[in-house]
């Protein structure tokens, strides 16, 4: 006869071990912390690694705000022509760099360094002369205007071109391996009419258009946070925010956020200079053209649109990060903190609270940026004061997304003039504030070093 | 005592097996079949299309030529129906809109629109001589398939031989003559001799690509074909369609849009299929595998599409306006098919495919 207090051991032991041995058909799954590191872009994450990646919608629009983007969507892929051709997207040029946005953002994403000899495609050349205008932006190039452009309608001579070659320097790492760099030699090219001598040139290659919402969405006081353009806290690394100028709302002082020195503050103003500035096409916000004969004398995209394209780029989704449990991904990414680039390749913001736009509404994203200006040395400096930022300062670049740019846009050329054909070689073009960071890299073993890469791969 | 010991073990012989024991069903080897997939996609799909379009250019330009040299009715009509016989080739290649042909930014050369007339007036106007460099630097409106269009069709659709002016058949052979290049070069970018991006797509998954992964590679090719799909529905005949407008059209020269279309929608057939030039291991064999109901769908949703596409006997440019209802429904095939891939087909590459 068992006894009843026999039994009640018995069920409890069984109880037990069921629930042991059941734990084992449990499906593996990501705890929290791993899971929220892949959302990259918060609730605007997108699983997609594909060379479409960067062109996906964020979740949670309406009906309506997905036919704003939709509309924007097909703008942005839309080829511009001159006036005369019936289409909805007329009044190219006569001076331009490109026929639509999307030629220069190919799949979203990054342009290109062009081939040796071959025509800019998908970068271009910022132009000023010493000093600044009314708005404290750069002052424009007799003849030229701000930006060069090297395209044109038929019947209309362009401005010019730039000739890129490169002179080869290397650089050697703590263990002896040496990292050849290319340095870019630029050469004005069939020019319409003589550059001043005191031009100033800046190269830009055209970046990544996702996420913008969200750097949009960051709160100033997020942004502020991380800046200390006295260098209060004596770490070697300042910050500093660029005000600039928002030709919309016609004040001055605003936080710079997008393009590669922060001289822009929203997307609007970004879509509206390149439109004027990159197409040749007038809006409401930049109705007149840079030294050019205005075409038919009147605003040639309605604002309807311009906000369509706006509304686009804003609600482009971030890709998720992969393989962030493997464990040289993980070690990649102590080596990126240990080694100081997380002081300006800030990982993680929470983006403001906006009942009026939920979608976009208090995330945690991790772009990889302070969106702040860190005077990176004198290897990569342009020379071209842009508002607050100096010839030497430039925005930090948000990372998130990089370990992408293979697959989306066939290379992997970074910085903004595309010179570092790697990783590595850009840490290595890193020089100023962040030559402490970059040398702690060059300290690191091949294993350690393949590990950062890794963990920039999976970004 | 014994009676405890033979009820734990009793209870152990009853729930063991339900831990560890594996489905008794054979699993196939998704290894085997992936591999297979991308072996296949360049070797059936992408290197024998490219090949024909850049054959079937080659074509144009002689006929062209012959044209230019003997510019009668015959020899137009004929040219005219080579610019249609390439179009067919081009149409289906755009079901794989990845690789070079993307990052290299080689399709706009061949198939911008709008073209822009009032720059093409300029060039013929200008003494500019069309020297393969000249056209090569031209804006992509006024190089490629349409503007050969507008040459050799007309407004309309009405073109006589006798209309052409000899300025005009000069810059309809150089831009022939661009084109022959420009599809060379696609060729030539995956092949072992130029680009070679047909290794990078079958040796997926190794350090030797840009595809970490098999499944990323998979899921290239997939959001490939589903692509040029929604551009179909959404952009191609939905544009002209909603803001009815028939000037929006792609081709409304040659009066070819329908079956345009129907090409886009047999490329996207031929990479799930992977039946172009001989048969292969396609995305079909993924979806065959796991989940056959899907496979019949997809299969029977494309194929009403095209056959949607192809039953259309007016002009699309005049369909938008005298037969919306018609051109609505097949706006929504188009999309349902895209749905159906969206939602069925790339959770099911993600859900088999692990590496």
């Amino acid at each position: 006869m068992i006894k009843p207090k026999t039994y009640i051991y018995i069920t409890f032991f069984l109880l037990a071990t069921t629930s042991i041995i059941y734990s084992c058909r449990k499906p593996q799954t990501l705890d929290d912390s791993e899971l929220d590191e892949r959302m990259s872009g918060g609730d605007c994450t997108v699983f997609d690694e594909s060379a479409g990646a960067f062109g996906n919608v964020i979740g949670g629009l309406t009906d309506e705000d997905q036919r704003v983007h939709d509309v924007g969507d097909g703008f942005f892929s839309k080829t511009f022509v001159p006036f005369s051709t019936n289409s909805p997207a007329v009044g190219l040029g006569p001076l331009f760099n490109q026929l639509s946005c999307a030629r220069c953002h190919i799949n979203e994403g990054r342009g290109t360094v062009p081939a040796s000899g071959q025509p800019l495609q998908s970068m271009f050349f910022k132009l000023s002369v010493p000093g600044v205008d009314a708005y404290g932006a750069p002052l424009p190039v007799q003849g030229y205007g701000i930006q060069l452009q090297d395209k044109s309608i038929a019947g209309v001579n362009p401005e010019g071109t730039m000739q890129i070659s490169y002179s080869y320097l290397s650089e050697k790492l703590a263990d002896g391996t040496d990292i050849q760099l290319r340095q870019p030699i630029y050469q004005f090219d069939n020019l319409y009419t003589t550059m001043p001598a005191n031009v100033l040139y800046s190269p830009r290659i055209a970046r990544p258009n996702f996420g913008m919402g969200l750097i949009e969405a960051i709160s100033e006081e997020s942004i502020l946070r991380n800046a200390d353009p006295n260098d209060a806290n004596g770490d070697g690394i300042s910050g500093k925010v660029n005000y600039v100028y928002d030709y919309i709302t016609r004040q001055g002082n605003c936080i710079g956020r997008i393009g590669w020195k922060a001289a822009v503050p929203n997307i609007k103003n970004q879509v509206a200079k390149a439109l004027n500035e990159d197409i040749g096409i007038t809006t409401s916000i930049f109705p007149v053209e840079y030294e050019t004969t205005q075409q038919g004398g009147k605003i040639e995209l309605p604002d309807s649109i311009v906000k369509a394209l706006t509304f686009y780029m804003k609600t482009l989704a971030v890709p998720a990060r992969r393989n962030v449990k493997d464990e040289t991904v993980k070690l990649g990414q102590k080596l990126f903190k240990a080694s100081g680039c997380v002081k300006c390749h800030v990982d993680k913001h929470e983006t403001a609270t906006d009942v009026s736009f939920k979608p976009l509404s208090g995330q945690i994203i991790r772009p990889y940026s302070d969106f702040l200006l860190h005077d990176m040395g004198p290897a990569i400096a342009d020379g071209r004061p842009e508002f607050d930022a100096s010839g030497y300062e430039w925005r930090t670049p948000p990372l998130w997304g990089i370990g992408l740019n293979q697959r989306v846009n066939g290379n992997t050329n970074l910085l903004h003039d595309g010179r570092a054909r790697n990783y590595i070689e850009a840490i290595m073009w890193h020089g100023g504030e962040a030559q402490t960071a970059k040398d702690n890299f060059k300290k690191l073993t091949k294993t350690e070093r393949d590990a950062l890469v890794k963990f920039l791969e999976s970004l | 005592m014994n009676k405890y010991i033979y009820i734990v073990l009793l209870y152990f012989i009853i729930i063991s097996p339900s831990c560890h024991k594996k489905p008794a069903v054979v699993e196939p080897d998704i290894n085997i079949v992936t591999a297979n997939i991308l072996n296949d996609f360049p070797t059936h799909i992408a290197e024998p299309t490219l090949l024909d379009l850049s054959n079937k250019s080659i074509e144009l330009y002689n006929s062209i030529q012959t044209f230019v040299t003997n510019s009668t009715d015959a020899n137009l009509l004929a040219t005219q129906q080579v610019w249609y016989a390439s179009r067919k080739i081009w149409e289906q290649s755009e079901g794989f809109l990845f690789g070079p042909v993307s990052s290299k930014g080689l399709d706009p050369a061949i198939d911008d629109w709008p073209i822009s007339y009032t720059e093409i007036d300029s060039v013929l106007n200008s003494s500019n001589v069309f020297t393969a460099n000249y056209i090569q630097n031209l804006n992509s409106t006024l190089k490629g398939f349409h503007p050969i269009e507008y040459m050799i069709f007309g407004l309309g659709g009405t073109r006589k031989a006798s209309e052409l002016t000899t300025r005009q058949k000069d810059y309809l052979l150089a831009l022939a003559e661009n084109l022959k290049t420009i599809t060379a070069q696609m060729y030539t970018e995956w092949q072992p001799q130029g680009g070679n991006y047909s290794l990078q797509v079958k040796t997926a998954g190794t350090s030797a690509s840009v595809y970490k992964t098999r499944k990323d590679a998979l899921l290239e090719i997939a959001n490939a074909m589903i692509g040029i799909i929604g551009e179909v529905g959404e952009a191609k005949i939905g544009e002209p369609y909603t803001a009815m407008d028939s000037m929006l059209e792609e081709s409304p020269f040659s009066g070819n849009s329908w079956k345009d279309f129907a090409m886009n929608i047999q490329g996207a057939k031929n990479v799930y299929m992977c039946s172009y030039s001989g048969n292969g291991s396609g995305l079909h064999a993924l979806s065959d595998l796991y989940n056959k109901s899907l496979d019949l769908k997809i299969t029977q949703k494309m194929d009403a599409a095209i056959n949607n596409l192809n039953a259309y006997t007016t002009k699309f440019g005049k369909a938008i306006y005298t037969q919306r209802p018609a051109v609505e429904s097949t706006v929504q095939i188009l999309n349902d098919l895209k749905k159906t891939l969206d939602d069925e087909l790339i959770p099911l590459i993600q859900t088999y495919v692990k590496n």
